[in-house]
């Protein structure tokens, strides 16, 4: 009796060993929690509320970065693959750039540069799908923006309602160039089908008093339920082309569909 | 247990194992869940990986039994592989002749091809019991 005992006591240790060594590894595995950062300066402030890296295609790190600013003193500011935009707001993108550069105007002197260090690192490395810029063909769409205030932040609502996963904001010669990740088009789209759709958009061609104008490039791609991706054939070109008429309606206007 | 018996249950395993994979890759296809091409490259990869177990299983059971007195179990499954084989050519002909559009050179290049492919099930089989005594 005293045998079975001891040995009943035995395998109750071992079981409680393995269950603290479990959850000892379950805590470690955990994402490293760190945490938002300000940056202050001169009649500025910039708030860096999460910078997420992710794993972009050709091994590059891409970033998820949310901030908002506000620039006293002044109307504009001019931020680094944004654009011209008001003293004061709040965006989210994607970029590969580690440092996020406001400057008075498109040429003008910098104001400050915020680092860009990650907020959060989860455990298991993230992936986004983002397609390469020569991946969308030479032609494009056009409009002109017709409405009140922001185009970026007419442009940023746009991107954030369909392209949940994110959005690369750069520039290069004054324009500015907002790729999008790929959203999942169902409307319009045979039951049997899959299809998805990213756009580029650049801006601003043909500055004035008044608004400018954008252009629209998108590269869409479809599949079978169980095959492989392909480009976009008759099947779904009407559902692309339809989705990509009402995305250039609300980003010339502002108006929700 | 006799050799016979396990040899029939042996071949049995492997012969519904690649019936059961093919009969999905089809329905998938018919449900318009994947192209011809797609199909097709299936279907071919599934005879291919089944081919040497295939080969060696049907030639222990036609390449030595004597032909004057064939068994049971070699008839049972000379029948099975000659149903598999005439059933991955006949449900794509008689989809060809229900459906209201369709492609004749997709079937021709689908007959072709399959049959290629899995001309291994039959080959023992019909040697064994067409060929000159």
């Amino acid at each position: 009796m005293s045998m079975m005992h001891s040995s009943s006591r035995r395998s109750a240790l071992t079981l409680c060993s393995t269950l603290a060594i479990m959850l000892c590894a379950a805590s470690a595995a955990r994402a490293q929690d760190l945490r938002p950062y300000e940056v202050k300066g001169d009649n500025y402030s910039v708030k860096m509320k999460r910078v997420i890296a992710y794993a972009a295609p050709d091994n590059k790190t891409v970033f998820s970065v949310k901030y908002s600013y506000s620039f006293g003193g002044r109307d504009t500011v001019h931020i680094r693959g944004v654009g011209v935009v008001p003293a004061k707001g709040e965006y989210s993108y994607l970029t590969f750039d580690k440092e996020i550069l406001f400057k008075e105007s498109q040429n003008g002197p910098v104001l400050a540069t915020v680092p860009v260090t990650e907020t959060l690192i989860p455990m298991a490395p993230l992936a986004v799908e983002l397609p390469k810029r020569s991946d969308f063909p030479s032609s494009f769409r056009d409009g002109q923006w017709l409405g009140q205030g922001s185009f970026q932040e007419n442009m940023s609502r746009v991107f954030d309602k369909y392209f949940r996963s994110g959005h690369d904001a750069s520039d290069d010669n004054g324009i500015n160039y907002w790729e999008s990740t790929f959203f999942n088009l169902t409307s319009g789209v045979p039951p049997t089908m899959r299809c998805k759709v990213a756009v580029l958009i650049s801006h601003p061609y043909n500055s004035g008093t008044g608004g400018y104008s954008f252009r629209v490039q998108f590269r869409a791609y479809e599949k079978l339920s169980h095959d492989d991706w392909g480009d976009m054939t008759d099947a779904t070109r009407g559902a692309v082309e339809t989705f990509i008429t009402g995305l250039i309606e609300e980003l010339k206007t502002g108006v929700r569909r | 247990m006799t050799l016979t018996k396990a040899r029939g249950i042996l071949a049995s395993t492997f012969l519904s194992g690649l019936l059961i994979q093919a009969v999905a890759v089809i329905y998938v296809y018919l449900n318009n869940g994947v192209k011809p091409d797609t199909l097709k490259a299936l279907l071919i990869k599934l005879l291919t990986v089944y081919s040497v177990h295939l080969a060696i299983i049907l030639g222990g059971i036609f390449g030595q039994q004597g032909r004057n007195k064939p068994t049971g179990l070699a008839f049972k499954i000379a029948l099975a592989v000659s149903v598999i084989w005439n059933l991955l050519l006949v449900w794509r002909s008689v989809k060809f002749g229900l459906s209201a559009e369709d492609s004749a050179k997709e079937l021709i290049e689908y007959l072709g091809d399959i049959s290629s492919a899995s001309a291994f099930l039959v080959a023992g089989a019909l040697t064994y019991f067409f060929s000159k005594q």
